[in-house]
C-alpha cells in the first residue's frame, strides 16, 4: 500500500515508528509532511491554546525527548517501543532521506505544498500523526482517506487530551482508529484497541502508551486496502468537545488514575 | 504597566502531576492564596467606604466613593466567607456584612428604592431598578443569616417598589440609567425578587417575575445570543452583562423550578462561550457584538469570573466535568492577572476591570465587583473540585 504520513514536529517518534514499521512490512511510505514548529503563527496559536507550559514540552520534543519525561516513570513507553523494534531515534527528515521518501516541511498542514504532495503521490491513505486541524481541501486531495489514531473512545471523548479525559470521566481507555472528516473526531471508526493503565504509570505514561497503541492500530488498519475497511459510520457531535485540561482538573484526573490503578491491583 | 501575578506558581502555570499523598489538590492551595488576597482587597474597599464598599480603586487617584449596588451584592459573598471553615473562610468578615447592611438601610429611599450611582450622588438622585435589585440580594442574605425582621421588611419595601414600576408587559419602562428599554440582564433583578417571594410567599411577586422572564426568554436567538444583553443596544456586550443575563436566568429557573423552560436560552450561549474560552486558554474576548463577533483586544476579568460561575452552576445541574475545566481555565486567567504583592494597597489582591488595564471595561480601574465575583468563582470551583475528589 502507498501511504503518506503527517507529523506535528520533526522529531515525532510515533510517526517515525509508524514510518519505519510500514517500510519494514513492505508498504511504500511515499512522503512525510511535517509542520515546522519554527513558525510564529503556529507558536502564537499554541501559546494561546496551551499556555507557557507548552513551550517546555515543545523544547523537550525538539531535543528528541518525550513530552514529560521528567514526570513519567523511568521506562518511557514510546522509547521502549522504539528500542523493542530496534528503531534508531532520528528526525523524520533523516529517516526520509535514508529511505528515499519525500520530506515536505510546511508552516501549515493545509499549505498548498502539502496538497501538491498528496495529489502528486496519490496515496492509498494519509496517516495523520499531528500538525493541526485539516481543512476541506486537504481531505478532498486525500479522497477522504485520512486516518487518525485518537486516544479515547468515540463518540464519547472528542477533542484534546482524550486519554486524560477518558480517565477523568471513568470511561475505558482505548485508542480509536477513525477517518478524519470535517468535524472534530466525528469520522467513521475503523477499529479500537484497549490501553490498560500500568500499575505504577502516571498520566503522561498512559498518554505515551496510547501513542504506541495508536501506531499499532494504524498498522493494523492499513494491513488491508481502504476498500476492505469495515467501518462503523461517523456520528454527529453529541457531547461537548474536550479541551486541554486545566491544572486543577488534571490533578483530579491524576487522583482518579491512582484510584483506578488501586482497583486494578485489588482485582 | 504589567499586571502579571507574582505568585510563585500561578494556577495557570502549575505543574499538574503532583497530587499530594493526602489527596489534596495543590491547585486548591493556590486558589486559597488568590482568594485570601482578594478578600484582603475587599476589606480595604470597605475600610475606605464610609459605611459601604468603594466601587473601585483607580491607581494614582485612589479609592472611589462607596457604591450601594455592589455593596449590596457583596454581602452574600462576605457572609459565605465568614461561614466557611476551610482555607477560604475568614470569620472576621461577617461583621463587615452586617455593617454594610445597616449602611444600606440608612440610605434607602422612602419609596423603598435605592438611587443609581455612587453615594452620595453627584447629580440629582435617581431611583434605580437594577441597583435596588442587587441590594435586595444582600438584605435577603442577611435575613437568612440572622433572622432579623428589619432586613426582610426593607427588602419587601424594595420589591414592592420594583413591582409598582413594572408594566403589564412585564418589564420596567423607567428606572434604567440608559432611559431606554429594559435590558435582558435585568434577569439579575428578577432573581432577588424571587428570593423575597420565597421568604414571604407573596404570589404577586412570583407572577410579576414570571411575566418579565417570558419577555426576556423571547429575546433568545437561534445562535445562542440573547438580544439586549449589553449596556446599550447595538453596541458590543461585555461578558460582564452577558454573564449577568445568563446567571439571572439560571437562578430564576432554580427558584421557579423552570429549568426545562429556561435551558434552551442558557445552554447554547454558555456552550459558545465555553468553547471560545477553551480555545483561548481562558482568554475570553471582553465583549461580543451580534453573531458572536468578538472584541479580543482585552479580557473583561469580571466577566471571566462570572461566566465561570455560570458554567459551574450548569455543572451542578447537568454534571459535565468539561464545564468545570472551562471554568477553571477562566478563573486561572484571572488569577494570572491578580497582583498578590504590590506597594499600593488598592492594587494588591484586586482584580482589574480589564486585562490589559487599559481595556474597554472599567478602564484602569479595580472594581469591587470584580473581586466579589472572583471570590465567588473560586469558592464554587474549590467546592466542586472537593466534591469530585471525594466523590
Amino acid at each position: 500500500m502507498k501511504l503518506l504520513l503527517t507529523a506535528g514536529f520533526p522529531r515525532s517518534y510515533h510517526t517515525l515508528a509508524l514510518a519505519e514499521l510500514l517500510r519494514r512490512r513492505g508498504d511504500e511510505v511515499a512522503g512525510v509532511i511535517v509542520v515546522s514548529v519554527l513558525n510564529l503563527r503556529r507558536a502564537r496559536v499554541l501559546l494561546r491554546q496551551r499556555g507557557t507550559r507548552f513551550f517546555a514540552t515543545a523544547l523537550r520534543r525538539m531535543m528528541g525527548r518525550s513530552p514529560s519525561r521528567a514526570q513519567a516513570s523511568s521506562v518511557d513507553p514510546l522509547s521502549a517501543f522504539l528500542k523493542e523494534h530496534c528503531i534508531r531515534p532520528m528526525t523524520l527528515k533523516t529517516w526520509a532521506r535514508e529511505h528515499g521518501a519525500t520530506y515536505q516541511a510546511v508552516s501549515d498542514i493545509n499549505d498548498r505544498r502539502a496538497l501538491d504532495l498528496i495529489e502528486g503521490t496519490a496515496p492509498d491513505a494519509v496517516l495523520y500523526g499531528g500538525g493541526g486541524i485539516l481543512h476541506e481541501d486537504f481531505l478532498t486531495a486525500a479522497r477522504g482517506r485520512v486516518l487518525n489514531a485518537h486516544s479515547g473512545p468515540l463518540p464519547e471523548i472528542r477533542g484534546m487530551n482524550a486519554c486524560e479525559w477518558s480517565v477523568l470521566l471513568g470511561l475505558r481507555t482505548v485508542v480509536t482508529i477513525h477517518r478524519i472528516d470535517r468535524g472534530i473526531d466525528t469520522g467513521a471508526t475503523i477499529l479500537t484497541r484497549a490501553v490498560n493503565p500500568e500499575p505504577e504509570g502516571s498520566l503522561d505514561d498512559l498518554r505515551l502508551r496510547c501513542a504506541v497503541e495508536g501506531v499499532r492500530g494504524l498498522l493494523q488498519a492499513t494491513s488491508d486496502l481502504p476498500e476492505n475497511w469495515v467501518e462503523r459510520p461517523g456520528h454527529h457531535a453529541r457531547s461537548r468537545q474536550c479541551f486541554i485540561m486545566a491544572p486543577a482538573v488534571r490533578e483530579l484526573t491524576e487522583l482518579r488514575l491512582k484510584a483506578q490503578r488501586t482497583r486494578i491491583l485489588d482485582d | 504597566m504589567t499586571q502579571k501575578s507574582e505568585v510563585p506558581r500561578a494556577a495557570s502555570q502549575a505543574e499538574p502531576d503532583c497530587v499530594k499523598d493526602s489527596g489534596v489538590l495543590p491547585s486548591i492551595d493556590r486558589y486559597a492564596h488568590h482568594h485570601k488576597a482578594a478578600v484582603g482587597w475587599l476589606r480595604r474597599s470597605v475600610d475606605h467606604g464610609r459605611g459601604g464598599s468603594c466601587a473601585y480603586y483607580l491607581p494614582l487617584v485612589g479609592w472611589s466613593d462607596p457604591y450601594p449596588e455592589t455593596t449590596g451584592y457583596l454581602i452574600p459573598t462576605l457572609l459565605r466567607i465568614g461561614a466557611r471553615t476551610d482555607a477560604l473562610g475568614d470569620p472576621t468578615v461577617a461583621s463587615l456584612a452586617d455593617d454594610m447592611g445597616r449602611w444600606l438601610l440608612s440610605i434607602q429611599n422612602e419609596n423603598g428604592s435605592w438611587n443609581a450611582d455612587l453615594h452620595p450622588p453627584r447629580k440629582a438622585p435617581r431611583p434605580s431598578v437594577f441597583n435596588t435589585g442587587q441590594i435586595v440580594k444582600g438584605l435577603v442574605a442577611l435575613h437568612r443569616a440572622q433572622r432579623e425582621e428589619e432586613w426582610l421588611s426593607s427588602a419587601v419595601r424594595a420589591v414592592a417598589w420594583l413591582r409598582e414600576g413594572m408594566t403589564t408587559e412585564g418589564l420596567w419602562p423607567a428606572g434604567d440609567y440608559r432611559l431606554g428599554g429594559t435590558p435582558s440582564y435585568y434577569t439579575e433583578v428578577l432573581w432577588p425578587m424571587l428570593d423575597v417571594w420565597a421568604e414571604t410567599g407573596d404570589e404577586r411577586i412570583r407572577a410579576s417575575v414570571e411575566s418579565a422572564l417570558h419577555v426576556i426568554l423571547r429575546r433568545a436567538c437561534p445562535n445562542g445570543e440573547i438580544q439586549g444583553w449589553g449596556f446599550e443596544p447595538g453596541r458590543p456586550a461585555f461578558t460582564h452583562t452577558i454573564a449577568y443575563t445568563l446567571r439571572g436566568l439560571q437562578e430564576c429557573a432554580h427558584r421557579l423550578d423552570a429549568w426545562d423552560t429556561v435551558r434552551e436560552s442558557v445552554v447554547p450561549a454558555l456552550d459558545v462561550l465555553l468553547r471560545r474560552g477553551e480555545l483561548q486558554a481562558g482568554r475570553l474576548p471582553g465583549a461580543f457584538s451580534e453573531e458572536w463577533r468578538a472584541d479580543s483586544s482585552y479580557v473583561c476579568l469580571t466577566g471571566n469570573a462570572q461566566l465561570a460561575l455560570c458554567l459551574l452552576i450548569l455543572h451542578a445541574r447537568e454534571p459535565d466535568l468539561r464545564l468545570v475545566n472551562g471554568a477553571a481555565r477562566l478563573i486561572d486567567l484571572v488569577c494570572s492577572y491578580q497582583r498578590l504583592s504590590h506597594p499600593l494597597a488598592g492594587m494588591r489582591g484586586g482584580i482589574s476591570g480589564s486585562a490589559p488595564l487599559y481595556g474597554a471595561y472599567m478602564r484602569f480601574r479595580y472594581p469591587n465587583w470584580a473581586a466579589k465575583y472572583f471570590c465567588d468563582a473560586i469558592q464554587m470551583l474549590v467546592d466542586t473540585l472537593d466534591r469530585e475528589r471525594s466523590g
